[in-house]
């Protein structure tokens, strides 16, 4: 379980080296070349949060603000409870777990090429195939 | 084995001065000894398999190959800070290169064998580059050497970032990768030849160095001496490849090897690793580098320079070209150590080199290169890299945690030089 993508790709290299890739890594941020990872069978899944939509969110959100708009009542906006006990208004956006299974959302979703994902792959799964 | 530090007084070195250097050499390989031996016990033995040893040796090839150009950096009183981010710089354009730039703009398919070549060519070419730039700054325009290169971390790390868009770039060239370590490996039988071969070279070197003393009315060691000497290179070079080859290839990695051959494994079968090509490809930067410092006009006056720039300019020297030369070489090597660097990791990540540029001063400063210039060998710093890596790997294989690993390697490097000035001080010597 590597905390992102760079440390799993580090992870890959030297499980390379001792010839055990295969075996389960997971990471997170759906970086283009662990994505490419994936495809290739030697990462098993990556946690892609899309930037854009965060992006997009967020800007909205605060536009709303400004306006003078009543923070609870944003639309999507519900009751989060930190660790520490304090609760505060959140919109959650879900994360997308990257396996060899749905690798065409990030196609379809234009966050990578075809071309990058599928790099080097041989009868991968779809949409390398 | 004497080490000219100051070219023209070679024929009146003093006793003293020739212990002193032994001494240094020694002392070193004790501080080596006693980390190995430290964590040999403290790993119950797992620090002294094969397969550590293999992985340390990897592990040290960046650092180490741009620690001797460090070494004609600081013995030229400069200092380059910008080194790891000059690798980085030099690593996204390979990284670009190969997988962007080429297929894109010049046509050439992915896994084209002139990808590695013309990728390769690209970083070196720019190291080079961005090396003789801050040569001529520091050099021709007299900026502190200090400065242009503290503004140079922060410039081409961010021009590496801006260039990759801070992208991680992969998968790398196929070709590429063999620089990397446990990807290209020479296997048993070429490391034996190889290992042989040095061992020659090495013996004809001591010879030969003894004979034309002789021819020169200088004072030799005694035979038994250099026989002695002979013994331990040859021993070294021939037990450094025979514990390189008893690192037998993990079976899953064997089962792949034949597998992509469309063949499986012969029963029992096995093979060592050997000389991984980035090892190979640092011992030819240190041959080099030796040869340049002991042999070459550029590499006395890089010390002339270094001992005193005002005697080494009015003599003739010209110390600003002379200052961008060393600075170009540097980032040459920052090129060299790019490349073995992405091809370990099989990827440029938007971090590669960081905080390497401490490690690169910390591994020549640890190997006996005084800061106040024109004193360093390059022996030395690797000796010093080798220390640092052996430190770093031993701690994390003990569970040293992270922020200890740290503070010890600041304090061993604080030590080392607080150990050579008292020694410095009490044999009365520079």
């Amino acid at each position: 379980m590597a905390s992102n993508d760079g440390t799993a790709g580090g992870v890959v290299a030297a499980l390379t080296a001792q010839g055990l890739q295969g075996i389960p890594v997971s990471g997170q941020d759906g970086d283009h070349a662990a994505l490419n990872r994936i495809a290739q069978g030697t990462q098993t899944v990556s946690v892609w949060k899309d930037a854009r939509e965060l992006g997009r969110v967020a800007g909205e959100v605060a536009v709303q603000l400004a306006q003078g708009v009543d923070p609870a009542s944003i639309e999507g906006v519900e009751q989060f409870t930190t660790p520490g006990g304090n609760t505060v208004n959140a919109i959650f956006l879900d994360p997308v777990p990257i396996t060899r299974d749905n690798l065409s959302v990030v196609v379809d979703a234009g966050w990578i090429t075809k071309e990058a994902l599928c790099q080097g792959v041989t009868n991968g799964p779809a949409p390398c195939n | 084995m004497s080490e000219v530090t100051h070219p023209g007084l070679g024929s009146r070195r003093s006793m003293v001065e020739q212990l002193q250097l032994d001494m240094r050499l020694l002392g070193m390989l004790g501080a080596f000894a006693l980390v190995i031996l430290v964590f040999t016990v403290a790993t119950g033995g797992t620090f002294l398999t094969p397969r550590n040893i293999f992985n340390i040796t990897i592990q040290t090839v960046s650092v180490a190959i741009m620690a001797t150009g460090m070494v004609f950096v600081i013995v030229m009183r400069h200092i380059d800070l910008s080194v790891g981010s000059l690798l980085a710089m030099c690593s996204a354009v390979m990284a670009m290169t190969q997988t962007q730039w080429l297929p894109q703009y010049f046509g050439l398919p992915l896994g084209h064998w002139a990808i590695a070549p013309l990728a390769i060519l690209a970083g070196l070419v720019t190291g080079t580059a961005i090396g003789a730039l801050h040569g001529w700054l520091a050099g021709y325009q007299g900026i502190p050497s200090f400065i242009v290169t503290l503004g140079g971390l922060l410039i081409w790390r961010n021009v590496a970032w801006y260039t990759t868009r801070g992208q991680t770039i992969g998968p790398l060239d196929q070709t590429l990768i063999l620089f990397g370590g446990a990807e290209g490996i020479l296997f048993p039988t070429w490391s034996w030849i190889i290992g042989i071969a040095a061992t020659l070279v090495a013996l004809w070197a001591i010879w030969s160095t003894r004979k034309r003393k002789e021819s020169h009315g200088f004072p030799v060691k005694p035979l038994w001496a250099e026989a002695v000497l002979s013994a331990l290179a040859a021993g070294a070079i021939l037990g450094f490849v025979a514990i390189l080859n008893a690192y037998q290839l993990p079976p899953g990695r064997l089962r792949r090897m034949f597998e992509a051959r469309g063949e499986t494994v012969p029963e029992g079968y096995s093979i060592g690793h050997g000389l991984p090509i980035s090892v190979l490809l640092l011992i030819l930067v240190v041959v080099a580098m030796t040869v340049i410092a002991r042999k070459t006009r550029f590499g006395r006056y890089i010390y002339a320079t270094g001992g005193n720039p005002e005697a080494a300019a009015l003599s003739g020297i010209n110390t600003r070209w002379l200052t961008v030369k060393v600075f170009a070489l540097m980032g040459f090597l920052c090129g060299l150590s790019a490349l073995v660097a992405q091809a370990r990791l099989q990827n440029h990540g938007n971090d590669i080199g960081t905080l390497d540029e401490l490690r690169v001063i910390a591994a020549a400063v640890i190997g006996g290169t005084a800061l106040a210039g024109g004193v360093g060998t390059i022996y030395g710093a690797i000796l010093g890299a080798l220390i640092m890596q052996s430190l770093q790997s031993g701690m994390g294989m003990v569970g040293v945690d992270t922020p200890f690993q740290n503070i010890v390697v600041g304090l061993v490097l604080v030590l080392a030089v607080w150990i050579d000035a008292a020694y410095r001080k009490r044999l009365g010597v520079r």
